[in-house]
């Protein structure tokens, strides 16, 4: 429940009664359309790159607290930059193991999330004073950011291709929706680029329109 | 007699070399070790696609290494025909754009006799995944002249191959 009222906290309530937007997040939303866009819209490649992207973030995390203990925090932005790189390129080389044309798919785009969201997140937050308080105040985002992220790939997936994909040794494995057939239908635009712009865009929608009636919901209850 | 600040440096700096040489050693080992299956996984996959394209007509063979930057991006294998035949073959899978993004192409390539215009003849063989009912949208004209592009362009990749050994 807890994490179901931050999943919704795009609009959070103040203490006079008004409303205002959770700015933090909409810029999370925002810098995340290098992870969004330029993937391809299949949820087997979503999937990946969301493995990448929480990988990034929690092996960043432990490597700052490192850096504190190491007590070289004059240094610490640029270790950290490395680190994400470093990051990538491992992931990518793990990639090419277990599904290489994964790896060849994806290519540069793993790298565009390794400068996007982690960046703002790690490098540019004050960080915890224990490793714990830092999971706790940076892994909600990242959950909230990759249960939306895998919807959107799914989205994507089933209406614009009319298939379900998922990684498996050596290979991304294609399933036919039953429902599906080869002819075009207007879904099929959610498949193409700017179909994936309008989809992002009406899954913000929602998520307002939501966390709208939950903040309504609260008040008349009180 | 080293003062405090600069002891303090020296150990800063060394842990930061440290961790950057950490890093570059552990990258080094990465890429040796993935390397072949980088080349295994793509050929069956030009294999699957070349066998939807051209039903028994080509088995992938050695991978080719491609010097230039492209290499990141694509992979090239030598081909046998199951008919015998004086010409060479090559299947090349690489990154291609369209208008729903990245998508991996397979091209056909057939080298030419030393007289003719191009060195290289190459054509589409197909998508290296299933593009559903999408299908349209990867045979619209900005998914199509991508095709072409790439079409030129792996006639001056191959191109760039110093020697016939090579190939």
């Amino acid at each position: 429940m807890k994490f179901l009222s931050f999943f919704l906290a795009i609009e959070k309530e103040n203490r006079d009664g008004t409303i205002s937007h959770n700015s933090a997040l909409f810029f999370f939303f925002t810098a995340a359309l290098a992870i969004l866009i330029p993937t391809p819209g299949r949820l087997a490649f979503g999937f990946v790159m969301i493995i990448a992207f929480n990988l990034q973030i929690i092996i960043s995390i432990l490597f700052s607290r490192l850096l504190v203990l190491l007590k070289i925090e004059t240094l610490k932005d640029v270790l950290l930059l490395l680190e994400i790189v470093f990051t990538t390129i491992l992931f990518k080389q793990l990639l090419v193991l277990t599904c290489p044309i994964a790896a060849l798919t994806l290519g540069f785009v793993l790298y565009l999330s390794a400068f996007s969201t982690p960046l703002m997140d790690i490098l540019y937050k004050t960080p915890s004073t224990s490793l714990k308080a830092e999971f706790r105040a940076k892994m909600p985002n990242a959950i909230s950011f990759s249960v939306v992220a895998l919807i959107f790939f799914a989205l994507r997936d089933i209406l614009g291709y009319g298939t379900l994909t998922y990684i498996a040794h050596k290979e991304v494995v294609f399933v036919k929706l039953p429902y599906a057939n080869n002819e075009f239908s207007a879904f099929t635009f959610f498949a193409t680029i700017p179909g994936a712009f309008l989809l992002l865009a009406l899954i913000m929608a929602a998520y307002l329109f939501i966390s709208e009636q939950c903040i309504r919901i609260k008040r008349s209850r009180r | 007699m080293l003062n405090k600040k600069l002891l303090h440096s020296l150990r800063n700096y060394g842990i930061f070399f440290g961790i950057v040489s950490g890093f570059v050693v552990l990258l080094i080992v990465a890429i040796l070790l993935v390397r072949s299956s980088w080349h295994t996984g793509l050929s069956s996959v030009v294999q699957n696609t070349l066998n939807e394209s051209y039903p028994d007509t080509y088995t992938v063979d050695k991978p080719i290494a491609i010097p230039s930057a492209f290499s990141t991006s694509m992979a090239a294998f030598s081909l046998i025909p199951s008919t015998e035949s004086p010409k060479a073959y090559y299947g090349i899978i690489l990154r291609a754009t369209s208008l729903a993004g990245a998508v991996p192409v397979v091209f056909l390539c057939e080298k030419n006799d030393a007289a003719a215009e191009s060195p290289f003849t190459v054509s589409f063989a197909g998508y290296a995944i299933p593009t559903g009912k999408a299908k349209n949208i990867f045979e619209k004209n900005i998914s199509i002249k991508s095709l072409q592009y790439w079409e030129k362009q792996i006639v001056t990749i191959l191109g760039t191959l110093k020697t016939e050994e090579a190939l």
